[in-house]
């Protein structure tokens, strides 16, 4: 069964710095505006769901249609002492139709860790 | 399904308001404003019109603290369907609104009323409200008792006072209106049916379950018009039953609609109280309307009807109550179980409005991104319906989401209110406005927003919000645009401007992108300067006033970036220049740019320009100051693509910022191959009033003057006031290299010449002398020593300046009458001057080199005969041995008087011609002090012709100047002074006139002496100059300055004893003289040898006198002696006194006709350090001989 995923990193000030529709769904650009769209209006939620939970990943935070978004926010004052003025939290987004929590939850904790190593050189700037 | 609804919702009545006959658009809402504030009527108000008929059902209503609530449905609404089951949804009154004016006649007006509300067909009370009638119609009696109510003209006060009765009557109508339903139906059996009820054919089955059914919904409605009615203990009695009775017959959906109605009695009875046990009670009840709600779910005609909608409107109705940012998660929650219910909605305008609803709600929660979301997605069910309302209403609520994606439009952010300030801060562009402005990195949903907008505005046929939509996509995402996805919006934007009237105005800017580039140099003409009124000569010192960060005048002085100041004058054109960068695909035809000027004083001119496909262009934009005062220019108004826009240069600044950071998507002037961003900053312009003007030419052409080195000419420089006001006082001053060019600058013509007025002109003359130009290597020889210099030709920056500092008032001080009757204000701070400056382009050319100087010396003897006639002729020989030329130039060379004789001193020069003219040299020793009639001054040396030296070119020619003529007339110890300490240590005899000490004292001597020696040439090109020769002089002198200068110690000189008083110092009787006096053979001769000292020491000598013949004999001693003699001629002793002459007398008888030499020298005794200086002889003891000139005698045979 075809499956329908958006995978969108968005670091400080809101601002997305990777985007990947990883889905098996054949792509269609319509479709991928409606996941920028769906993502976009989710950081609404994220935003204030992230304060209310000590966890790192946020299930099924907001959903539209079929497609949920799942979020993992990473604890962005770990990664600080890098750089003064680092990003506060960013933002592991995926929209996704499955229900595959455990699969997701993985997905994202593998994503941080890469996510980490990127962001740990010191001359790599993620704006 | 209802947009706007709310838990409250059921308790307002329900009134349609309707326009009658004909009333404008514009004046029916006006009227229906003032209506509509009085939708709340509180009970207390309504007691005097309403009366009792029956005992009212409404037991319990709150008569003190109690009201009504209208909702006022403007234009009115079709009936719904579900008016049975929430009877809030009925029409229950009708008001129509007419403007008498337009509807004169009444009658009509009330049947047209009354056809109106006859199809609101639940309507209890029906009034028609009548505006501004006129007395006809006031008299009018046929309207009486209908329902026309007419509103005489008077004020707005009054007329609302007049309303508001109106409509507690109306209140008050519907109320005994409610009393009587609810008697009815409680008696009656209305049966209250739903579109969920089986509609087609009631079975037995059915018929019985309605019966059952009936009781528990009349009890819900009874509820319902309880509460319309502002009695919610009555309502909530009527509902509790309700519930009872709809729970036994399960009749869920009217348990729902009991359940929603006992919430709204329950908020009404608390009277907007709000707590959180309240809170949890709605929360708990509508959670159980919402399940009972989809309980009521029927398959069997879902395809026709379904309770969904009210499950959402009641999912909404509890979110809207709980919408609170400390609710926020619950009221998400609901929120996105309405969305994810709104999908099956089958009514497409149900789902329009849960889709507003909740964007609304979202909105409300200070979610904006869901908010915009939502909005979008409205947007997009408006435009899957085709039609132009729809396109219009899709437009208006995408133009509310573009906040939210940040690619709002200009004109929605309001006019901003620092556009027209300039850099306070130093440019710095915040990095958070940067991120705001050009957020790029949601591009995609921006882009999307933005061609959605473009869409709908051209489907709603609004070609300014098309272009508007256009402009920002084109302007923002070019780069992220295919090329032809950039030429569809290139003809989106023409098109549309077709449809717009000429000269509309778009607050967004397309297309190109505009930049400061720089505020050009109008003028080392125009310069501008400050005048310090502390100072006379405000001149010196003064700062430019001009734009640039470095001027040759300011250098050195601290300049601060920060500070510009830019000094426009009213009345004189200025310019900016702008870049312009079209970084799309496609040609930018702009029709017009011109300055922005917020200021207004400042009448900008337009230019077109075309700019070709990804190219960027540097444009001149110009303008005329007209009054003073600051000058803000923000930006350029661009007139593109048939819409004229503003272009701010902050907003690109904060744009190609952007870009350097990686922030933004590309900076277009870089993609145009522009040059790298220099950030300009836009200076204070200051605009004063007019100045005068001088504008500056030279006759010849402007063109550099091309000059020989040396070469002098005058050159005239005319100046005219081009200004509107007088020049009451200028200065001219020098400046930049090579100052000493300028030989003699007219400054008393231009004075004379002021107050220049305006379009007057000056000419004055400039005279100019080329300077040498530096060594080449043909002249290493003369500068050894010195490292190459490299051979530069005449540049731009070696000539000098000639500075005009000139202002309107001529005193800046002193003449303040003028200043005040032209300014009052200024007398602080006068007019600024202004400063003119003319390069005096000179081009030095080689001319003729030296090559080098020689000093000679030859003696010449002189000629003893009639004194006058002998100087005269021995003169004269003189001369035709010097130079061998014509016997003008007798006059240079002249007898030194202290002695007898020529012992000629000359120097040579050796100059050679590299140009490709012929030179002619004349050499002349200007010798003012000497002689006041040998005065060889410019002029006179002209007149006179000197004898000139021809040099051809390539060729190399001598020109020998006579140097006696600068003698000492006194051999002084004080000019020798120091040298005599030397003496006796060393014992060199050069070292006792060292040169080193001799500088020091004749220093003053030699530079005069160099003076005075003049070589002026003559090109053939008919200019003419002089040559810079006095380092020759110097270097050539430099060894033998003692002879030259210092006399001998004694002068001897001959003459004949029975000359008259002719003194052989004066050589000016040369004329008077007889030639023919000659010495005749066999005669004896009287003559007289004169001895002069020349010291300032009295000089004890012993004389001798000898006199030779042509071969050289003596010819008065041993056998063969020619000449006879009387008198001692040697060992004669005498003291010649200081500065005295001292004559010594004797008698010659010569034998034989013929030249004879005459010689006279003396032993000196007891020699002084100043004798012995000057004969350079170290050894004390040793006598100093001292020799005259030989004298030649002509003897003749007869008479």
């Amino acid at each position: 069964m075809a499956s329908t995923a958006c995978f969108m990193i968005v670091s400080k000030n809101d601002i997305p710095i990777y985007e990947a529709e990883v889905g098996t769904v054949p792509k269609k650009e319509d479709a991928a505006h409606q996941h920028q769209f769906i993502l976009h209006a989710a950081l609404d939620i994220v935003q204030d769901t992230a304060w209310t939970t000590s966890a790192m990943f946020l299930k099924a935070i907001d959903r539209f249609n079929d497609l949920v978004v799942s979020v993992y926010v990473t604890a962005g004052h770990i990664l600080s002492f890098v750089m003064s003025d680092f990003i506060i939290h960013t933002r592991l987004m995926l929209l996704h139709d499955s229900r595959n929590e455990d699969g997701i939850k993985s997905f994202f904790q593998e994503v941080h860790e890469l996510y980490i190593k990127a962001s740990s050189v010191m001359f790599y700037n993620l704006i | 399904m209802e947009p706007d609804a709310s838990i409250e919702t059921s308790s307002m009545i329900r009134v349609a308001v309707i326009p009658i006959s004909d009333v404008t658009p514009l004046l029916f809402r006006d009227y229906a404003a003032m209506l509509i504030r009085h939708h709340t009527v509180s009970l207390s108000s309504i007691s005097s019109f309403y009366t009792e008929h029956q005992k009212s059902p409404f037991a319990h209503q709150p008569w003190e603290s109690g009201s009504l609530r209208f909702k006022f449905i403007l234009g009115g609404s079709p009936p719904s369907p579900w008016e049975d089951f929430q009877s809030n949804r009925k029409i229950l009154a009708v008001i129509g609104i007419c403007h008498c004016p337009s509807a004169p006649d009444l009658r009509s007006v009330a049947d047209q009323f009354t056809a109106a509300s006859k199809t609101y067909s639940s309507s209890l009370v029906q009034r028609c409200f009548a505006f501004c009638p006129v007395d006809s119609q006031l008299e009018d009696e046929s309207v009486k008792g209908s329902n026309l109510i007419l509103f005489p003209p008077a004020d707005r006060q009054t007329q609302e006072f007049h309303l508001q009765t109106m409509v507690q009557d109306i209140a008050a109508s519907l109320l005994m209106e409610f009393e009587k339903w609810v008697l009815q139906a409680e008696s009656g059996g209305t049966v209250f049916k739903t579109p969920l009820d089986s509609q087609a054919s009631l079975s037995s089955e059915e018929v019985i379950k309605a019966k059952k059914r009936r009781l528990g919904r009349a009890q819900k409605t009874i509820g319902d018009y309880c509460l319309l009615a502002g009695s919610p203990v009555d309502a909530n009695a009527h509902y509790s039953t309700s519930l009872e009775l709809t729970r036994l017959t399960a009749d869920f959906f009217w348990y729902a609609g009991a359940m929603e109605g006992s919430v709204c009695a329950l908020l009404m009875d608390r009277m907007g109280h709000k707590d959180p046990v309240l809170e949890d009670e709605v929360k708990y009840r509508y959670n159980s309307v919402i399940l009972h709600y989809r309980k009521s779910f029927i398959q069997d005609n879902a395809q026709r009807v379904s309770p969904l909608s009210f499950e959402l409107e009641a999912t909404l109705k509890l979110a809207r109550f709980l919408c609170r940012r400390e609710l926020a998660s619950d009221v998400v929650e609901l929120l996105t179980a309405t969305a994810d219910g709104a999908t099956s909605l089958i009514d497409a305008s149900d789902k329009l409005v849960v889709y507003v609803e909740i964007a609304r709600l979202f909105g409300e929660l200070g979610y904006h991104r869901k908010a915009a979301f939502f909005s979008r997605q409205v947007a997009q069910l408006y435009l899957q319906q085709d039609n132009k309302f729809a396109a219009i209403s899709a437009m208006q609520v995408l133009a509310m989401t573009t906040k939210a994606y940040r690619v709002q439009s200009r004109a929605s952010i309001g006019p901003s209110n620092d556009a027209g300030q300039t850099h306070a801060d130093g440019g710095k562009v915040h990095h958070h406005s940067i991120v705001s402005l050009f957020e790029s990195q949601w591009s995609t949903l921006q882009m999307v927003v933005l061609r959605e907008i473009l869409l709908s505005a051209v489907r709603a046929g609004d070609p300014l919000a098309a272009w508007s939509a256009a402009a920002r996509l084109l302007r923002s995402y070019y780069p992220l645009i295919t090329p032809a996805g950039q030429n569809g919006l290139f003809g989106a934007l023409v098109n549309s401007a077709e449809r717009l009237p000429l000269g509309t105005r778009c607050s967004d800017p397309a297309l190109p992108f505009v930049r400061l580039h720089s505020f050009p140099l109008h003028s080392s003409q125009m310069d501008i300067v400050k005048r310090n009124p502390a100072r006379e000569d405000w001149w010196a010192g003064a700062a430019p006033s001009g734009p640039f960060i470095y001027t040759p005048f300011s250098k050195g002085e601290p300049n601060n970036s920060n500070k510009q100041e830019l000094t426009w004058v009213v009345g004189e054109p200025v310019q900016v220049l702008v870049e312009l960068a079209n970084p799309c695909g496609f040609e930018v035809m702009v029709e017009s740019i011109y300055l922005s000027v917020h200021s207004g004083n400042l009448d900008a001119f337009p230019v077109s320009v075309s700019l070709p496909p990804n190219s960027s262009k540097v444009i001149t934009l110009s303008g005329i100051p007209t009054n003073e005062g600051l000058v803000s220019i923000p930006g350029c108004i661009v007139h593109c693509f048939g819409v004229i826009t503003e272009h701010f240069f902050k907003e690109v600044d904060g744009l190609i910022i952007g870009a350097t950071q990686g922030l933004v998507l590309s900076d277009p002037f870089r993609s145009c191959g522009a040059a790298k961003f220099k950030n300009v900053l836009l200076p204070s312009i200051t605009v004063v009033p007019s100045l005068p003007l001088l504008v500056s030419h030279i006759a010849g052409g402007d063109g550099s003057v091309m000059l020989y080195e040396g070469e002098i000419r005058d050159v005239w420089i005319s100046l005219a006031n081009a200004g509107t006001v007088p020049v009451e006082q200028a200065h001219i001053s020098l400046s930049g290299k090579n100052q000493d060019s300028v030989v003699t600058v007219a400054s008393e013509t231009l004075r004379s010449a002021l107050p220049l007025k305006p379009g007057a002109e000056v000419t004055i003359r400039v005279t100019l002398k080329a300077w040498q130009l530096s060594k080449t290597d043909s002249d290493a020889a003369a500068s050894k020593g010195m490292p190459g210099s490299s051979v530069r030709q005449a540049k731009d920056g070696s000539s000098p300046l000639l500075l005009i500092h000139y202002a309107e008032c001529a005193d800046v001080k002193g003449n303040k009458n003028l200043c005040l009757a032209r300014e009052p204000e200024t007398v602080s701070a006068p007019p600024p001057g202004r400063r003119l400056v003319i390069p005096l382009n000179i081009c030095v050319l080689q001319g003729l080199s030296f090559v080098k100087a020689r000093l000679l010396s030859m003696e010449i003897p002189a000629r003893i005969g009639e004194a006058c006639s002998t100087q005269a002729q021995l003169e004269r020989g003189n001369t035709e041995q010097v130079n061998g030329s014509e016997r003008h130039a007798d006059r240079l060379v002249k007898i030194d008087p202290n002695r007898g004789s020529w012992g000629l001193r000359l120097l040579e020069l050796e100059l050679y011609n590299p140009t490709d003219v012929v030179f002619e040299t004349s050499v002349s020793v200007d010798m003012e002090n000497t002689s006041n009639q040998e005065n060889l001054s410019d002029n006179i040396s002209a007149e006179h012709g000197e004898p000139k030296t021809r040099i051809d070119r390539d060729y190399t020619a001598r020109v020998l100047i006579p140097l006696e003529n600068f003698k000492l007339p006194v051999l002084d110890g004080s000019i020798l002074g120091n040298s005599f300490q030397n003496n006796g240590t060393s014992g060199s005899r050069n070292n006792s006139f060292s040169e080193k000490n001799i500088k020091a004292e004749l220093n003053a001597s030699i530079k005069n002496l160099i003076s005075k020696i003049k070589v002026r040439w003559q090109s053939g090109r008919n200019s003419s100059g002089e040559l810079d020769i006095k380092d020759a002089i110097q270097a050539a002198l430099q060894a033998s300055v003692m002879d030259v200068l210092l006399p001998d110690p004694l002068t001897f000189g001959f003459r004949l004893a029975k000359a008259s008083s002719g003194d052989i110092n004066v050589d000016r009787e040369v004329k008077s003289c007889v030639s023919g006096d000659s010495i005749i053979a066999h005669e004896m001769t009287a003559m007289e040898v004169l001895v002069r000292n020349n010291t300032k020491e009295a000089i004890r000598i012993n004389l001798s006198i000898a006199c030779k013949d042509v071969a050289g004999e003596n010819c008065m001693e041993g056998d063969k002696a020619t000449v006879l003699w009387e008198g001692v001629l040697s060992g004669i002793s005498m003291e010649v006194p200081p500065l005295e002459e001292v004559k010594h007398a004797f008698s010659l008888y010569f034998l034989i006709p013929g030249e004879y030499t005459m010689l006279a020298a003396a032993m000196i005794y007891d020699a002084n350090e100043v004798l012995r200086a000057r004969a350079r002889s170290d050894a004390l003891d040793e006598p100093i001989f001292c020799r005259g000139p030989p004298y030649h005698v002509r003897v003749s045979g007869t008479r």
